[in-house]
């Protein structure tokens, strides 16, 4: 922070002031000369009535409330805070008034690590056989949960208990897989118990400590100096991003929860803009860099409707165009049916918010708004202040990682009406069934459940059909680069047939990934061009479309002859004995790079490929 | 550098720059507690981009010894 920063702060003379000035600063501004002394500003503008937080640990956590306390106040939570002295976790919940007793706390974060549980683990854990592993396991899941019960009979509080963190570095190395019980898995048993032990419990939950120190690094995330001198496990950075999960905890313990995302529509729910670009225009959906950013966002604003936040849309546009771009584009994962209420019209977008809070009669702040457009987001944030409205960066790429980070939508529990189970539990039992030994690669691949969808190209596709003539290299026989009026004519003109290809699985859908050009002449048929995006090879996709196509064209009398031709170029190899692969004899070779080929009706066969579901549009 | 140094101590004590002096020492203020002293050494690395050695951060007993710690360390006498 700066000077001025500082005098802001000393200055500040009441807690909402002080709030709207440490909202100003960056986050990456506050450093370890800062904290003490927006500690105490805190300290000295909070009235009574805060959060009260308890630390229990057996190693020093002394800084985590300067940190939490900073974090909350940014959210504009005030908190109380009592740190346990070291090491006397049971004592405190034994002894009759106790300051822990005393102090009446909301929130108990209990936070132990091996060190101070376990000296055999932590020093002696190859010397020690499977069975003593095991009872150092069970002894410390038993302390926790005794701890656990203590907590519920003694206090009102809620009990956070952290997990463990696995070393970085185990002590047998690479080989501690091959140990039978290894150290890895050790903790990783161990934090596996404390899921399932706490699971069902409305007042006891594990906060993922193991993974928070992973997402700076377990080895920035502490310093042996301070660990030495103070048993100081956690630096301060690490401390800090401690904070910011503790407070995810806090709000949702508090039912700050927000309940409504308010979404715009151009370049932030598609590409582009529907009333310039059009709809062929957007740029949204699975194969292509642009189209999977937004497909991205739009996979996790759909995530965040299965947690149970209501989704809405503010746009200008007109209603009609942006409705059908829902209706048209079919590589979406929100459509229509997803949101609550849409207001698309020419309006200021805080009247279209305010009447979004009022339909749906939720608080204004309960709901964020995100939008690209920074001048939305500065009238939103200056005319409506109590709406969440992240700041975004300019690149659209960043804009998903923005929103992870935030903590709006924090539950404690995600209910049964929230989401639909039902889907889940699907999803879960196909994945059982492809655990079963995979030894043939056919019976893995047939078992992918994989749905093959051949159509004729529509006029609408166009932009991702230029995409697969002009960025595929390796899998494409003639590697002909048509330009997009080129495509439009092989569309529209009945002589020739432009099929896509697109595959969905048990894991998702891969959009549309690929193409054949097919040229008709009077008893004969001429493959112009074959493109399969690298994504899709190794699958028998080419097979089953090369089978649609021996079926379709020469089996059902319809040709008397298949041509085909194959241009050697730098990148594609793989599909260099295509044609020869799916039955096709070379009949002429131009020269050392390109290769004629013909496959007549009589000699047509269908090949064997993997199993999968074919569905063939016209 | 001296400047400096006071008004980082000045900012992890909260105190007035004008009551850090090269005397003052853990005693003569009641922010300066064991962890503080570990801010103060935190803060003092990422100010000058140095890592003190647990000796000399067990050492450190008033500002004087913080003025000499980080200038043996810039290579300053």
């Amino acid at each position: 922070m700066d000077k001025i920063q500082k005098q802001q702060i000393k200055q500040a003379t009441d807690w909402d002031e002080l709030v709207a000035t440490l909202r100003e600063i960056e986050k990456s501004d506050f450093t370890s000369r800062d904290i003490e002394l927006i500690f105490r500003n805190i300290e000295r503008l909070k009235s009574e009535g805060g959060s009260k937080i308890a630390f229990l640990a057996n190693h020093t956590l002394d800084l985590l409330p300067n940190y939490l306390s900073i974090f909350s106040a940014l959210e504009n939570v005030k908190t109380e805070h009592y740190v346990a002295p070291y090491n006397q976790y049971f004592q405190e919940f034994l002894t009759e008034s106790s300051g822990l007793l005393e102090f009446d706390a909301d929130i108990i974060y209990l936070d132990l690590s091996i060190p101070g549980l376990s000296p055999k683990i932590n020093h002696l854990f190859l010397q020690l056989d499977n069975e003593q592993k095991k009872q150092e396991l069970d002894r410390i899941v038993d302390s926790i949960q005794k701890l656990a019960n203590l907590s519920k009979q003694k206090t009102n509080a809620t009990l956070l208990v952290a997990n463990f963190v696995q070393p970085s570095c185990p002590k047998a190395g690479i080989a501690d897989f091959q140990l039978g019980f290894g150290e890895v898995e050790w903790y990783t048993r161990l934090n596996l118990k404390l899921i399932e032990l706490f699971r069902d419990d409305a007042r006891v939950f594990v906060v993922d400590k193991n993974n928070v120190l992973s997402r700076q690094g377990k080895l920035t995330s502490s310093s042996a100096k301070m660990y030495y001198i103070a048993k100081m496990e956690l630096n301060e950075q690490a401390l800090s991003e401690l904070s910011l999960e503790l407070v995810r905890y806090l709000k949702a313990i508090k039912g700050l929860t927000k309940k409504c995302l308010v979404l715009d529509l151009d370049n932030t729910l598609w590409g582009g803009v529907v009333g310039e670009d059009g709809i062929d225009g957007l740029k949204i959906g699975k194969g292509y860099p642009e189209g999977e950013v937004f497909y991205d966002l739009q996979a996790y604003y759909q995530s965040l409707k299965q947690r149970g936040v209501i989704l809405a849309i503010a746009s200008k546009n007109n209603a009609e165009d942006a409705e059908e771009v829902f209706r048209e584009k079919s590589d979406m994962p929100l459509s229509l049916d997803d949101f609550a209420i849409r207001k698309i019209t020419w309006n200021t977008k805080n009247h279209s918010i305010e009447e979004i809070a009022n339909s749906l009669n939720i608080g204004k702040d309960s709901i964020v708004f995100i939008d690209d457009n920074p001048v939305e987001r500065e009238l939103i944030q200056n005319t409506l202040p109590e709406v969440g409205v992240p700041d975004l960066p300019s690149d659209p790429t960043g804009y998903l990682g923005v929103l992870q980070q935030k903590n709006y939508f924090e539950k404690l529990f995600i209910t049964e009406e929230d989401t639909n189970k039902l889907e889940q539990y699907k999803q879960n039992a196909q994945r059982e069934e492809l655990k079963n030994d995979i030894s043939d690669i056919n019976e893995f691949l047939s078992g992918l459940g994989t749905v093959l969808t051949m159509e004729m190209a529509s006029v609408k596709q166009l932009p991702r059909v230029h995409q697969l003539f002009t960025k595929t290299n390796q899998f494409n026989v003639t590697t002909q680069r048509y330009d997009a009026s080129k495509i439009e004519q092989f569309i529209t003109e009945d002589k020739w047939h432009l099929m896509l290809f697109s595959v969905t699985d048990n894991f998702g859908d891969m959009g549309t990934i690929g193409v054949v050009l097919l040229e008709q002449g009077p008893d004969d048929i001429h493959i112009d061009s074959f493109i399969l995006s690298c994504r899709a090879m190794g699958r028998g996709i080419e097979t089953a479309v090369m089978n649609t196509l021996k079926q379709r064209y020469l089996l059902s009398g319809n040709k008397r002859v298949m041509t085909a031709k194959f241009i050697k170029t730098q990148k594609n190899k793989p599909a260099e004995k295509y044609f020869e692969q799916q039955g096709f004899s070379v009949n002429e070779v131009a020269d050392d790079n390109e290769k004629n080929y013909t496959i007549s009706a009589s000699c047509a066969e269908l090949l064997a490929c993997p199993e999968m579901k074919m569905i063939i549009g016209d | 550098m001296d400047e400096q140094i006071r008004e980082l101590v000045a900012d992890v004590l909260d105190l007035d720059e004008d009551k850090v002096t090269a005397a003052l020492s853990p005693d003569d203020t009641e922010y300066w507690d064991s962890m503080n002293h570990l801010r103060l050494v935190t803060a003092l690395e990422e100010e000058f981009d140095i890592k003190l050695t647990m000796d000399e951060v067990q050492s450190i007993e008033n500002v004087g010894d913080i003025y000499a710690v980080v200038k043996r360390h810039k290579g300053e006498q």
